[in-house]
């Protein structure tokens, strides 16, 4: 009698313990940081970064403190380039101007985000002084063959060391991120290609920097 | 004849004070309540014990519910987990339907949004400066509305090329057409412009998609 009752003591104590596990087990979920997190693939300068979405390598970097923006056009007859206009940008930081290569798997994607991540994990946003139509950075990157666009950030000179360049493909759950904004997992896929991994590379690239920098926009 | 109990029998003779021989008990065996000792009662025939079950047995019955209980437990886990899946992939499929795409035969038409379309595609020749590896294909949509009313709800839709391997590229259109463009049962036509791979610049296909649910193809 009192051994039944022992064993039937014990099995309410594990089926409690059991119930309080899963419960607790419930506790293990990803908060909303981790939620968003991208998923990043890293490569080295000159090498690509494939994602599931889209490969990326980074091509030339070129740092200057000021841009001169070129508007031009081509004659239709003589086949001449007219210049339309021309614009100077300068800044008392400097302009990072990285060229990076990038080709789709699939479907046509953009990438037209993109950050500059220095060592500490501070984040640059290419920077809207320079339009579209001289970076190219709007254009479809799409499956087969590679195109070029330009991404242009201006920041502080010590922000280079260990600083990488960072592209991501947009969200493709459409309208639900505005109606649930915060609700759904990413889980984005990002490009993150070394700029200059250590203090020797940023420091080929400051003391190169160029007064001015050309890019030119075709009409 | 009256009789009463025991009336008719002759009454045994009976002395109470006499006394009446007894064996006294054997020590220990007599208990203080005791008035004296009996003839021993010959103990009752009980039914024999069932036999202790042999413990191989036992123990199996004891392995075998232990089975029962992982394979219950396992079960109730997947049957935990299944209907977590399940509901997820319902709430995918509600908002991210399944393409339904219809097939449309070279060179002919297919009705869509109470129009009809028809495409015809050919590849641009190669330019000068041109990218070594990307053909650029031209198509001639044309579109033909059924009615009135249905003009009045037209709207352009989204142009893609795709291979049967589920590779997409960009298609443009060109040009716009409005619904002051349209006429009930007159052919209108929109050039849509896509830049493909050179190994499927003959195989690619124009899709024309109003949503995943309404899609044309059109084969080459």
């Amino acid at each position: 009698m009192l051994r039944r009752l022992a064993r039937s003591l014990i099995n309410a104590v594990v089926a409690l313990v059991v119930i309080a596990a899963a419960v607790y087990a419930h506790t293990f979920t990803m908060d909303q940081d981790d939620l968003d997190a991208p998923l990043s693939t890293r490569a080295a300068a000159g090498s690509a970064a494939a994602t599931g979405r889209f490969s990326a390598r980074l091509g030339k970097v070129v740092a200057a403190s000021s841009l001169r923006l070129l508007t031009t056009t081509t004659e239709p007859v003589s086949g001449r380039v007219m210049i339309l206009g021309t614009t100077r940008v300068g800044t008392p930081d400097v302009f990072v101007v990285t060229t990076v290569s990038a080709t789709s798997s699939g479907a046509p994607t953009r990438l037209a985000d993109a950050w500059l991540r220095t060592a500490d994990g501070v984040e640059y946003a290419a920077t809207d002084r320079v339009g579209p139509e001289f970076t190219l950075a709007d254009r479809p990157v799409q499956d087969g063959w590679w195109v070029d666009v330009v991404f242009v950030f201006e920041v502080p000179r010590e922000a280079l060391p260990g600083s990488s360049v960072v592209v991501t493909a947009p969200s493709s759950n459409g309208i639900y991120d505005e109606i649930y904004p915060g609700r759904y997992d990413q889980l984005l896929p990002e490009a993150v290609l070394a700029v200059a991994p250590d203090d020797a590379a940023a420091k080929r690239i400051l003391d190169d920097v160029k007064s001015s920098w050309q890019l030119v926009a075709k009409e | 004849m009256s009789e009463t109990n025991g009336a008719g029998a002759a009454p045994a003779s009976f002395d109470a004070f006499k006394p009446v021989a007894r064996e006294a008990p054997a020590p220990g065996e007599e208990s203080i309540f005791s008035t004296g000792s009996w003839p021993a009662v010959p103990p009752a025939t009980l039914p024999p014990a069932p036999p202790e079950p042999p413990a191989r047995p036992r123990r199996l019955r004891r392995a075998a519910r232990a089975v029962v209980l992982l394979v219950t437990a396992v079960a109730l886990v997947a049957v935990t987990i299944g209907v977590q899946v399940w509901d997820r992939s319902v709430w995918v499929g509600a908002r991210y339907p399944a393409e339904v795409v219809t097939d449309v035969p070279r060179l002919q038409g297919a009705p869509l949004h109470g129009m009809t379309w028809r495409a015809d595609l050919s590849v641009r020749p190669r330019a000068l400066g041109d990218d070594p590896g990307v053909t650029s294909v031209v198509a001639t949509v044309e579109v033909t509305p059924a009615s009135a009313e249905q003009i009045a709800g037209y709207l352009t839709p989204d142009f893609e090329m795709r291979d049967r391997t589920g590779r997409r590229w960009q298609a443009l259109p060109s040009g716009t057409l409005t619904q002051l463009d349209l006429r009930a049962g007159m052919t209108s036509r929109l050039t849509v412009v896509a830049t493909v791979p050179n190994a499927v610049r003959d195989t690619a296909e124009l899709v024309l998609a109003y949503s995943p649910r309404e899609m044309l193809r059109f084969a080459r």
